[in-house]
């Protein structure tokens, strides 16, 4: 009995992995970028080369153009490339275009989660040609530095995975968004966000708002104006808190300020003007969003929360007042008068 | 062989791998049915397990220890044949689904039947010896996970008490009632006398399963609060969204799936266990037909 397991486990040893490819024979894909032209759907693949030619330095990207009629169709016709099986185990970001999400936002969510199962790539929106795109930017990286980069310097801008876009797209308080790109005269540029539900595109400033309240920035710059003199101020180390009581939302945000072009004497009074012009841009936000019934922050799940049933949640969301607290501590080196 | 008693601790990783068996491949199964109050369903159906199961230790305790009805005999093995075949049919796909997307199904399938043999080839106390020795990696692993999964805590998907219908919490405590206790039908192979400091065996019983309860219902949470349920009610196999999205600690950033392999540990001793009690069961059959 001995000998035929051991002969067994032999054969089996010899078999191994009988649909196995190697990594040469590999496509690995990096960026995915959809897009839909007239009929025809266009998907623009960026794989990783595996051959480094000499004095290479740094990973090298391939660009893949393929049209269908419909997306399958184009994802069949990408099951191989040059010869090479299509491996999308290391896919780091898609990016949709406009066309797309204009037409079935979710649909295409779906399509890409049946696809693609791991949910951990970026995903971006873009109102720019996705072949422009991908000819110009050959791997996911410089994208991903760009958004970082804005995040940081700009707040208008958020790496978000696809499962953060996506479950906001099945919950039902919940109003799901995707970062919006933009990409001109050679330059890459954030474009606001897109708001699934209704087709809206928030602007720059909606978007940061955006940001800051889903928690998904650490810091903002802002710029406030006094006697015709321009201040710039970074808050950070940013963090929001939002509760719902007696119908008010009330909205905690606790942050530095660092300024340079600020000296003591006029810290107290830039304070204010910030957290005035902050508290403005929060509440055209959020009346924006009630006035639609539309919820990309966490705001009408609160409601829900709180109320524990759906009766009345729209109205008792849209009628909810507003108390914003901002508590600010100033950090770093200021100027002296 | 000599028959060995199995120890108490044993039998605790024992039950605790039986009753946490079906968390893995059939927890969706609760999380589409009572959605976000699956942790109302999993408390209410733990206190459930609690009552029926010390129903269960009760006919354990009074059962008679070798069958003679050929019928019954029959029948037995049969359901436990369509058993290892169920349960290595669901743990080959998700392996071939999660680990070894080239592998070959009937290869994974066999290595893990002969696998579950080469287990069973002694005794049950060899089964509960494993078990043992699996729990002291289980825990570490789980501990590991559990960290990892602060990182993805989101609180903004949490959704009020009986979101879903009353109703809904009720079929789901039942059915994780069942998916707890099915597996756990298997002590009943495992004779009253045949353990160790016998009239303490029911207090480990107890927290086996109380343990296995308690450590399935923080993966729910774990689940809950990190993807959300609305997002893992639409993957097959749910916790392996969290898995994916658990970062680790320097190193340990890339080893996620070798640290998922504790999910596996139950399988690997359900179906040693049923290989063990379909050979004592024909050992007995054989027993009994030389005595008449």
């Amino acid at each position: 009995m001995k000998k035929i397991i051991a002969l067994i486990v032999i054969i089996l040893l010899f078999t191994g992995c009988t649909k196995y490819t190697e990594i040469n024979n590999l496509a690995i894909v990096d960026m995915i970028l959809l897009e839909k032209q007239e009929d025809q759907y266009i998907l623009n693949i960026t794989t990783v080369k595996g051959q480094k030619e000499e004095n290479d330095t740094g990973i090298k990207h391939q660009t893949y153009h393929i049209e269908g009629k419909s997306l399958g169709e184009a994802f069949n016709k990408a099951e191989q490339l040059d010869n090479k099986k299509t491996y999308y185990e290391h896919l780091a970001l898609i990016i949709i275009h406009d066309s797309l999400l204009q037409e079935d936002a979710i649909n295409i969510l779906d399509f890409i989660k049946n696809q693609f199962p791991k949910t951990n790539y970026l995903v971006l929106g873009t109102t720019s040609s996705t072949t422009l795109i991908s000819n110009q930017f050959k791997g996911h990286q410089d994208i991903e530095k760009f958004i970082k980069k804005e995040q940081l310097e700009n707040a208008t801008i958020a790496p978000l995975t696809f499962d953060q876009i996506y479950k906001a797209t099945l919950d039902k308080e919940h109003d799901s968004f995707i970062p919006m790109i933009r990409y001109q005269e050679e330059t890459l540029s954030g474009a606001g966000i897109k708001v699934l539900k209704n087709n809206t595109l928030y602007d720059q400033n909606m978007s940061k708002i955006n940001y800051l309240l889903n928690n998904n920035v650490n810091q903002i710059p802002m710029t406030l104006e006094k006697d015709n003199k321009s201040y710039f101020i970074n808050f950070d180390h940013l963090n929001v808190t939002t509760s719902f009581r007696k119908d008010t939302f009330t909205i905690t945000i606790t942050g530095d300020l660092q300024s340079s072009d600020v000296t003591k004497k006029e810290q107290e009074e830039m304070e204010a003007l910030l957290k005035e012009q902050l508290k403005k841009e929060i509440t055209t936000f959020i009346e924006m969003e009630q006035k639609e019934s539309i919820s990309t922050t966490n705001l009408k799940n609160l409601v829900y929360l709180k109320m524990g049933n759906k009766e009345k949640l729209d109205t008792t969301y849209q009628k909810s007042k507003l108390n914003i607290k901002i508590n600010t501590t100033w950090k770093g080196e200021t100027i002296d008068d | 062989m000599t028959n060995r008693n199995v120890g108490l601790l044993q039998l605790f990783s024992l039950t605790f791998f039986l009753s946490h068996f079906f968390f893995l491949f059939y927890g969706g199964n609760i999380i589409k049915i009572s959605g976000s109050d699956t942790i109302f369903s999993c408390l209410l159906g733990t206190f459930l397990n609690i009552f029926l199961f010390s129903i269960l230790l009760r006919i354990r305790k009074h059962k008679k220890t070798k069958s003679k009805n050929k019928v019954l005999a029959i029948a037995i093995a049969l359901i436990i044949l369509v058993t290892i075949f169920l349960v290595a049919n669901d743990t080959t796909y998700f392996v071939i689904h999660h680990y070894l997307e080239n592998g070959n199904y009937f290869y994974i399938f066999l290595l893990l039947l002969i696998c579950a043999y080469i287990i069973s080839k002694r005794n049950m106390d060899s089964v509960a010896s494993l078990a043992l020795l699996l729990f002291f990696l289980f825990v570490p692993s789980f501990i590991y996970n559990m960290i990892g999964s602060i990182n993805i805590l989101d609180l903004s998907y949490l959704k009020p008490p009986f979101d879903s219908s009353f109703a809904n919490v009720i079929k789901g405590a039942l059915l994780f009632s069942f998916y707890t206790l099915l597996p756990l039908l298997l002590l009943l192979f495992i004779p009253y006398d045949q353990v160790d400091q016998k009239e303490k065996q029911h207090k480990y019983l107890h927290l086996g399963l109380i343990i296995s309860n308690i450590v399935t219902i923080i993966s729910f949470m774990m689940i809950g609060l990190g993807p959300s349920f609305v997002l893992a009610s639409t993957y097959q196999y749910p916790y392996m969204v969290v898995i994916n999205k658990i970062s680790g600690f320097l190193v340990f950033n890339r080893l996620n799936y070798i640290f998922s392999l504790y999910l596996l540990f139950d399988a690997t001793v359900l179906l040693g266990l049923l290989f063990s009690i379909l050979k004592k069961e024909g050992e007995n059959w054989r027993l009994f037909k030389k005595s008449q």
